[in-house]
């Protein structure tokens, strides 16, 4: 199959959300395009607040005012998001567009029990007949995200699992109505290593299992490596750089990308120092017509004093970089 | 028993843990049972009352209680009107109680509702509740039911709506605090984020982790309320004669205190036992649920 002729799952195009700030609208989404083909994962990267959370946010219509979202497109499965009711929204939501939020230490309902956040899920969205059919379906869920003695502790409140059971919980239910997309938002950040590769390996798992797709929200570039097939790199609200995951970390179209594979210590490497990317992020707000990476970049010169598009660089990949190709051959 | 509670505290609700807490603490347990106690009498009234609470006889007139010369069968004397004192204290209960719970009860699914919209869904819905909130704080209690009931005339009814009036606005701004805290919580997006309503949000996800306060505030409020109660009986703008109430009681008996003081101070008595009692064990309570106060 080509790739004009297959519709993706989600398809987003010219993604922008505003939110008011003293110093004028801050454009934390910046028209942002993207795509999630059936059964794929895309890795979306990026430091902390350059936007990748809040872009799927407002693809689930959870902005609350006075942010505002605004797009040019966007379509799930057929359906037109922008042209749905809040009620019709709300019914996606959950159903067939899940997420997982970033902290699952507190992402649960510390005064309800598991069962009945699991099974409230369920019953919401009429995926289950009654609370017997539900707590089933919710124990073997628990069992599926490997919980161990699920039916027992299906009536235990959050505070007594571990944190790597409470992530596991809150992907189960996230997942309690086989949605077809899951949003993983930092689903490892919480957790240490071992824990963090266990719930890696069991989104992978589940993704062949319920053949769902994946969007997975790290900042940690080696979580992509190995669990997505396209990379989506984001900074200060735009997409950087995108492409084919492997391409794009052996070889990064963009001098942040570039600079946060150098600041990643890597096993291979160890003799190599560690470069950290200088400077810092710029603070939200308004933002004048430049490459925003300009003042911390290595490579600036007069040509990235001006608004740089996202261009395609051939092989399915894009870059928002004046020296695209001379960062990923040099 | 400290340890029992530190290994049950892995398998128990928060609710289990701190009604444990609860029932480690006597000052506490004392006063809810003298709480119960009054609840009892005003229940069985009928049937422990050693007197009808109405029958007068003018030769029992300000008879004395049974130690200062009276009789056994009126134990702590009679009114101007020669009623057993006991009898009618036993039924006076019945008004005291009901109008506190019945007050605090209506007022906080009235206050809870109102708090939870104001809080959870903000705008304008926010500035009307906060906005009509101001205003009645801006009445001094008293005053506010006083002329409310002089509006709406006496009897038992008009009481408890002349008091439900303001006092929901006691549970309003806690749960609406609450519920601004609680809106930011990560598990408020995470529900969202799963499609829960609005209601579902307010009722399912919110409203379990701020109960705890509403309920704590709502015991101390029970206490207030009964006094208020009793000070509009004590004005003669509450339950209407004969009917006992305890402020009545008071009341009736304030122009016989030197000669009769009994009329007057067992009503006091009572008053004062009935709302201490609730105040110690709301203490208790507060520091048995309270998140803030543990540890």
């Amino acid at each position: 199959m080509t790739d004009a002729s297959r519709t993706p799952l989600l398809e987003v195009r010219g993604l922008t959300t505003i939110f008011p700030t003293r110093a004028g609208p801050a454009r934390v989404v910046d028209d942002v395009s993207f795509h999630v083909d059936e059964g794929e994962c895309l890795g979306v990267v990026g430091e902390s607040g350059s936007g990748k959370s809040i872009t799927f946010l407002s693809v689930l219509g959870l902005v609350r005012p006075p942010g505002k979202v605004s797009a040019e497109r966007m379509m799930f499965a057929g359906q037109d998001l922008l042209a749905l009711g809040e009620r019709a929204r709300r019914a996606i939501r959950g159903r067939d567009i899940a997420i997982t939020m970033q902290d699952a230490l507190t992402a649960l309902n510390p005064a309800l029990t598991v069962a009945t956040q699991i099974t409230e899920v369920m019953l919401a969205h009429d995926r289950a007949g009654s609370m017997d059919e539900a707590r089933a379906a919710a124990v073997e869920m628990m069992r599926l995200v490997g919980i161990p003695a699920a039916a027992k502790r299906l009536d235990d409140y959050p505070h007594q699992f571990s944190g790597g059971m409470r992530q596991r919980i809150m992907i189960a239910t996230a997942l309690a109505c086989r949605p077809r997309l899951l949003i993983a938002d930092e689903p490892t950040t919480a957790l240490d290593v071992t824990i963090q590769a266990q719930v890696l390996e069991l989104i992978a798992e589940l993704r062949r299992e319920l053949r769902m797709s994946v969007v997975l929200i790290t900042h940690d570039l080696g979580v992509v490596v190995e669990q997505a097939d396209r990379i989506m790199v984001m900074y200060a609200g735009q997409v950087v750089e995108e492409g084919a995951a492997r391409e794009v970390i052996e070889d990064a179209a963009h001098p942040y990308t570039a600079g946060l594979l150098a600041s990643m210590p890597s096993l291979d490497t160890l003799d190599r120092p560690i470069h950290p990317i200088r400077g810092q992020a710029p603070m939200p707000g308004p933002m004048p017509p430049l490459c925003r990476f300009l003042d911390r970049c290595e490579r600036t010169t007069e040509a990235c004093r001006k608004s740089v598009p996202l261009q395609p660089i051939g092989g399915g990949r894009a870059s928002r970089c004046v020296w695209a190709e001379e960062v990923a051959h040099g | 028993m400290s340890g029992a509670v530190a290994m049950n505290a892995g398998v128990q609700s928060p609710l289990a843990l701190g009604w444990l807490r609860l029932k480690q603490n006597p000052m506490a347990i004392g006063a809810a049972m003298v709480t119960l106690l009054i609840v009892a009498a005003a229940v069985l009234a009928p049937i422990i009352a050693p007197q009808d609470p109405n029958e007068a006889d003018l030769f029992r007139r300000l008879q004395p209680p049974v130690w200062l010369g009276g009789e056994w069968a009126f134990p702590l004397g009679c009114d101007a009107l020669g009623r057993d004192i006991l009898s009618r204290l036993i039924y006076g209960a019945r008004i005291s109680i009901l109008v506190g719970a019945l007050v605090v009860l209506i007022a906080s699914v009235v206050g809870i509702l109102a708090g939870l919209a104001a809080g959870y869904l903000g705008g304008w819905v926010d500035r009307v509740i906060t906005g009509l909130v101001d205003i009645l704080l801006g009445f001094p209690y008293l005053i506010f039911a006083i002329g409310l009931m002089a509006m709406m005339g006496a009897g038992f009814q008009n009481i408890v709506l002349a008091l439900v009036y303001k006092e929901w606005v006691v549970p309003c701004r806690i749960v609406r605090g609450e519920t601004l805290a609680a809106r930011e919580q990560e598990y408020v997006e995470a529900a969202r984020a799963l499609g829960a309503s609005r209601g579902h949000v307010m009722l399912r996800e919110i409203l379990p982790n701020i109960l705890s306060p509403v309920i704590v505030v709502a015991t101390v409020r029970m206490a207030h309320v009964i006094i208020l109660e009793a000070s509009l009986s004590f004005l003669g703008l509450g339950v209407q004669p004969p009917t006992a109430s305890w402020g009545s009681m008071v009341s009736e008996g304030r122009e016989f205190l030197l000669d009769a003081w009994w009329v007057s101070t067992f009503p006091g008595i009572a008053i004062l036992v009935l709302v201490m009692a609730i105040n110690v064990f709301s203490q208790g309570l507060r520091d048995a649920f309270d998140p803030r106060m543990q540890e």
